[in-house]
Order: C-alpha cells, then sequence, then structure tokens
C-alpha cells in the first residue's frame, strides 16, 4: 500500500509542477520543423514566458485542431486556402497590425504582395488580407532537372509545363524521359490545367482553381498522355539528384533544400555550386503559389502574447535566423537581401541565394505569374483524387 | 483463489476491448453507409455511395486495384511458400544439432525496419545503385536490366513482398514439422512406403497446420498493406491499402467502406484457421 501510495506521488508531482508554472504559455500550432527553436528560446527568454508547440502534419489536421477545439491556440500557421477558409467559418480573429511595431507592407517581397493580392477577393469584410495572416514562408511550384542529358535543360525552359506533361518528340533524346509528378491529386489537377492554359487548350488563366467536369475530364486526358515514372512528394528531389529521374514537378523549396544537403561540407561558394552543377530548377512563367501565414484563433487566450510573437518573428535578425532552419523562401525583402551579401557570414547560401539561374526569390523575375490554390470542399477533392487514380490504374 | 474469481480480472480488458476495438469497428461500418462531414454525424444522411464506388461496373477503377491487390499478394504467398516450406522442412528434417541458429539467420533481417529494407531493395533493383557503385571501382559493373517499366514495377513488388513475409512462412512450417513424431514416419516406411509417399501421405497432411498458418500470416499483411507496394512501385501502383490513405482526409466514408472489405477478408481468414487449428497452437 505504502508503494502505491509513493508511485501515485510520484506520478502526481509532474502535473503539479506543469500546474504551478506561473508564467503565460503562448500556446503555437505548427508544421514539424518549422521554426528555429532557438528562437522560440530567445523569445521565451525576452517575453519571460514560454511557448508550447503543437505539430500538425497537414493543414487539415491544423482545421481539425482549431475547429474541434482540443486546445486553445494563440498562434497558428496554416496555408493560404486553409486560411481563408478558417476566416469565412469564423475560426479566426483580426491581427491588431497596430500592434505590431515591425509590420510595414511594404518589407515584403512583391511576391507576397501579388499572393496576397489574389486572397479575400470575393470578401468585403476583410479590407486588408495582412489583417487576417502575417505571411511566415512562401514559395512556388516548379520544374526539376538533372542536367546529364544534353539538351535537356533548354528544353525545359522552351517548353515550361509541356515538358512535364507532353511527351517528348521522338528521336530528340537517346532514351524516353523519365519523369515524375508530384503525389498531391490537387496540384497534379491544377497543374494540368496551367499547362492546359499554356498551350492554348483552354483560354482561362484562373483554370487553376476552377472545378468543373468538363475541366476534370481535361485534367484526366492530360495526366494520360505520358506515363509518369514516379508519383511521389519528397522522395522527387532524391530521385533526380540521384539520376534515377529526368525531370520533375516539384516545390522550388524541394531544390534549395537538396542544394543545402549537397553543400553540407562545402566552404566555399564555387565549391558549393560545382557540387550543385547537375541540378537545376525552373520557374514556369504562371504557376501554383502558396504562402504559410501566422494567424490568431478567435478562441486564443493570450492575444496580446499572440501580438508580440507575431511581431518577434517580423525582426530581420529574428526572421533571417529563422530562414536558416527552414528551407522555404523567406517574406521579408531585407532577409533575402542578408541572405543574397552573405552579411552574417553564410557564402553558401548566399551563392546559393544570388545565382541569378536560381530562382531563390522566384518574384525576382521579369515574369511573376504565381497564384494561391482555392480551398474545394471535400466532395471535390475526392473526384480529383479518384480521376488520379485512375490515371494511375488504367 | 479460484478461477472464477480471476476471471473477474479480465473484466478491465473486455471493457478497454468494447470501447477502444468493439465501438470503432461498429463506427466504421455505420460510417461506410453514411455521407457524413468527416466523422461529424451533423446533417449525415444514409447512402451506399460508397459501396457502389466501390463495386462499380461503369467504372471498374476500384475493382481493378482490388484485383491488382489479390494478384500481388497472391503471387507473394505462393512464392513465400514454394520458398518457405522446403527450408523449413530441410532444417527441421536435418541432424543439424543447432537448428536454431538457421532459424535465427532467417529472423535476423527482421531486426531491421522493413521499410528501410525495402528502401535498399528500391535502390538495388535501380539502374544506379549502390552495388554498381562499388563493383565500378574495380571495374564491374551490376544492374538488373527489366524488358519495360511494368516489368520491373511487377517484379520489384513480388520480390519486396517475398523478401519481407518469407520469415512469417518459414517459422509456423518449422514448428510444426518439428513436432511430428519421428516414430509416424518409421512406421510409414516400415509399411513399405518410400520417402516420397510418406511425405505427401504422413509429414505433409500433418503439416497443413503450419501451412494454413503461414499463408495467413503473409496473405493477409500483403493484401492489406501499401508502404512496399507503394515503395517499390514509386507511387505508381495503388493497392486498397494507398486508396485507404489517398482518400483518408476527404472521404472517411469510402475510407471506412474499404477497411470493411479488408476486415471481411481477414475474419474470413481467421475463421479458416480456427477450423484448421483448433487449439490455435501454430499461432504461438
Amino acid at each position: 500500500m505504502k508503494k502505491l501510495c509513493m508511485l501515485l506521488l510520484v506520478a502526481l508531482i509532474p502535473m503539479v509542477a506543469f500546474g504551478c508554472s506561473a508564467k503565460p504559455t503562448l500556446q503555437l500550432l505548427n508544421w514539424g520543423e518549422y521554426i528555429n527553436p532557438e528562437m522560440v528560446s530567445a523569445f521565451e527568454d525576452e517575453y519571460d514566458v514560454r511557448v508550447n508547440i503543437t505539430i500538425a502534419e497537414s493543414n487539415e489536421l491544423m482545421e481539425e485542431k482549431i475547429v474541434n477545439d482540443t486546445a486553445n491556440f494563440d498562434v497558428v500557421i496554416p496555408s493560404d486556402y486553409m486560411i481563408e477558409k478558417l476566416w469565412d467559418e469564423g475560426y479566426l480573429q483580426k491581427i491588431d497590425l497596430t500592434k505590431l511595431t515591425q509590420y510595414n507592407q511594404a518589407n515584403f517581397v512583391t511576391g507576397i504582395s501579388t499572393i496576397l493580392g489574389e486572397m479575400f477577393t470575393d470578401n468585403d469584410d476583410v479590407d486588408n488580407p495582412y489583417s487576417i495572416s502575417i505571411p511566415y514562408f512562401w514559395g512556388v511550384f516548379g520544374i526539376m532537372y538533372n542536367k546529364s542529358l544534353e539538351g535537356l535543360e533548354a528544353y525545359i525552359q522552351e517548353e515550361q509545363w509541356a515538358a512535364i506533361f507532353e511527351p517528348e518528340p521522338t528521336g530528340m533524346f537517346p532514351r524516353a524521359l523519365k519523369v515524375a509528378m508530384y503525389d498531391v491529386p490537387r496540384f497534379a489537377y491544377s497543374a494540368s490545367l496551367l499547362y492546359a492554359d499554356q498551350v492554348g487548350l483552354i483560354d482561362d488563366e484562373n483554370a487553376l482553381n476552377v472545378y468543373s467536369a468538363e475541366y476534370l475530364e481535361l485534367s484526366e486526358d492530360i495526366l494520360s498522355q505520358r506515363t509518369y515514372d514516379q508519383w511521389a512528394t519528397d522522395m522527387v528531389k532524391k530521385d533526380i539528384e540521384a539520376g534515377l529521374r529526368d525531370l520533375g514537378f516539384v516545390y522550388v523549396g524541394d531544390f534549395f533544400d537538396t542544394f543545402l544537403i549537397l553543400t553540407e561540407d562545402a566552404t566555399t561558394a564555387e565549391e558549393a555550386l560545382a557540387l550543385t552543377d547537375h541540378i537545376g530548377i525552373i520557374v514556369p512563367d504562371s504557376t501554383i503559389a502558396f504562402y504559410d501565414g501566422m494567424v490568431i484563433p478567435a478562441d486564443a487566450e493570450n492575444v496580446d502574447l499572440a501580438h508580440q510573437f507575431i511581431d518577434f518573428f517580423l525582426r530581420p535578425e529574428v526572421a533571417y535566423e529563422n530562414s536558416g532552419i527552414v528551407g522555404y523562401t523567406p517574406c521579408l525583402e531585407a532577409v533575402i537581401q542578408m541572405i543574397k551579401n552573405g552579411t552574417e557570414g553564410d557564402v553558401i547560401r548566399a551563392a546559393m541565394a544570388s545565382n541569378p539561374n536560381l530562382p531563390f526569390n522566384p518574384s525576382d523575375a521579369p515574369v511573376f505569374g504565381g497564384k494561391p490554390l482555392v480551398a474545394f470542399s471535400d466532395d471535390i477533392t475526392s473526384e480529383i483524387i479518384a480521376m488520379t487514380v485512375r490515371v494511375k490504374t488504367n | 483463489m479460484n478461477i472464477k474469481k480471476l476471471g473477474k480480472l479480465a473484466l478491465p480488458y473486455l471493457v478497454w476491448m468494447l470501447v477502444l476495438v468493439g465501438i470503432p469497428l461498429v463506427m466504421i461500418f455505420i460510417l461506410s453507409f453514411m455521407n457524413t462531414d468527416g466523422v461529424s454525424f451533423v446533417g449525415a444522411t444514409w447512402t451506399t455511395a460508397a459501396w457502389e464506388k466501390m463495386f462499380s461496373f461503369a467504372d471498374p477503377t476500384n475493382l481493378k486495384i482490388l484485383g491488382d491487390t489479390f494478384l500481388y499478394a497472391l503471387i507473394a504467398t505462393v512464392i513465400c511458400f514454394l520458398i518457405g516450406y522446403p527450408m523449413a522442412y530441410i532444417v527441421a528434417r536435418s541432424p543439424f544439432s543447432n537448428k536454431f541458429v538457421i532459424l535465427i539467420l532467417t529472423i535476423i533481417p527482421m531486426w531491421s525496419n522493413s521499410l528501410l529494407r525495402n528502401v535498399a531493395l528500391k535502390n538495388i533493383l535501380s539502374e544506379t545503385n549502390i552495388l554498381d557503385n562499388l563493383l565500378s571501382r574495380i571495374g564491374l559493373s551490376f544492374s538488373i536490366a527489366f524488358a519495360n517499366q511494368d516489368q520491373a514495377t511487377f517484379i520489384s513488388i513480388i520480390i519486396g513482398l517475398v523478401l519481407t513475409y518469407l520469415p512469417f512462412m518459414i517459422l509456423p512450417i518449422y514448428t510444426v514439422i518439428e513436432k511430428i513424431d519421428e516414430s509416424l514416419l518409421e512406421a510409414s516406411m516400415d509399411l513399405g512406403a518410400n520417402r516420397v509417399r510418406t511425405f505427401a501421405k504422413v509429414t505433409f497432411p500433418l503439416s497443413m497446420k503450419g501451412v494454413t498458418t503461414g499463408i495467413i500470416m503473409v496473405f493477409l499483411p500483403c493484401f492489406s498493406g501499401f508502404a512496399i507496394q507503394k515503395l517499390l512501385s514509386s507511387g505508381t501502383v495503388y493497392v486498397l491499402g494507398s486508396l485507404i490513405e489517398a482518400n483518408f482526409i476527404h472521404d472517411i466514408n469510402f475510407v471506412s467502406m474499404l477497411s470493411i472489405v479488408i476486415l471481411i477478408l481477414i475474419f474470413g481468414s481467421m475463421m479458416i484457421v480456427a477450423k484448421v487449428d483448433k487449439e490455435g497452437a501454430t499461432l504461438v
């Protein structure tokens, strides 16, 4: 009996200790490996608070956690379409921009302005999309390729989306191209419609966000034009790097991720470029863009603290350190400049970001046509999934 | 303490099973006949849409996937049996004093993660592989040439399934053959049967329990799993498990229906085991 009591006591200690903590706790709902823990500690020290991070693996899981009210989160970092959906359903509150000392709309890169310009367009109660979410990281989709096949780079630059979706002319390359498709049905659907618009099969630049039976059939036909050697997500970049595929449809962030892994042991810019000489990436003139933004749920308990947290991560030096962990493109122009100039002594990232052939900041390109995706209903998404299943199976 | 009192100790376990296994199973069954928004029953309606989506002859994609899944599992099971039975037999009947060591050798690969083993296998089966990389240093090369992509995918998946589940075939068969009374075989020989006849009339029938268990223990994971098929086909092949994965977030009713299809199969095989092996001796 005595032992049992002791056991109970021991079991209770952590709970008591947890309950006694007088510090306010900020509840953050984030993606895995999507924040620099050192910066979180710095925030905790500066404001004398605790930050509790919960991880979700998809936007839908984030939604579930917010809707089901399992915990009251103070800051959440979902993607564009989910931000719009959560706002429409009343789960978010407006961010008081006057409380953010670091906030200035002009500080964001032009790509972010383009994407946010497409947000909440049919919503009259939102006059400023930045008051719903503060951009955290962003990126676009592109075509990653291995340069070992002669003439492939020029072919992709010329053909853009057609290089992915159309079979190459026979005899152009010594062997059939091995092409990888991104295994998220929604992305495959939208990209195929961007291709349809590019080659004139349809005349609808917003097709990527339109669902109709006609477009579904068109997308199925387009995806059936060639046989893909691979339908995958994270494996695509690895296989292209290893030379197992020639080209594939990927996040541009996947390319930079690969770049940083390949150059782990490099010490100079020349070395880094030599190590990554065999892979390349292009961003088609019109493409899918995304951003992840910091939002404050309607039932947040520490609203002021949430604002302080967002403000903290808008500081250029904090955002710079944060981007060293997260491979995506930072949203602040100042941070991009810091990386490009290597002001903090990071020559490898400087070599990567300042290389004119690499779209580290895709909105630097003369033509930038990145569009965010809007949320489709579950029924529509199921139809699109069934379509890609048909493409793969038949 | 008598056995009745001890029986009461099982009560918490029964409650546990009911809450965590029984109720969810009933929920899955009900969900497969409904149209719901996620797992919320608000505004839900009764429908057989999910079942029609699966067993539709207008769009036979899902039926084809069911057939493919079955085919992969069947071929892998047959090959596992053809390799596993002789191996179990040879080990069990060998005069080798430490048979355990040989069995350990078949189990050792299982100590590493099966996904990692299949990633390695995928690498070896691809054109630029680690063996080629090593051999090229001494002027040799290694690569498996497949006629086309479809063939490469099919063969890779079968190899992956067989390598992963072969031990599950060997072990139950070995256990049963090992237990066969030597004097029965001697009796058979005394009565004039030759070795082949003894095997066909005595050993094999007596090992059927192990064979059934082995077949089920290989067939079921081959049928319900999807990781190996997905990995080795680079995502180009769909099986039932991958259909569940793909639809999990957006169509819980369809996913529930698929789970029921797999469950029916599992319960069906359990009944076969119960019939063949009444004491459940080979499962442990």
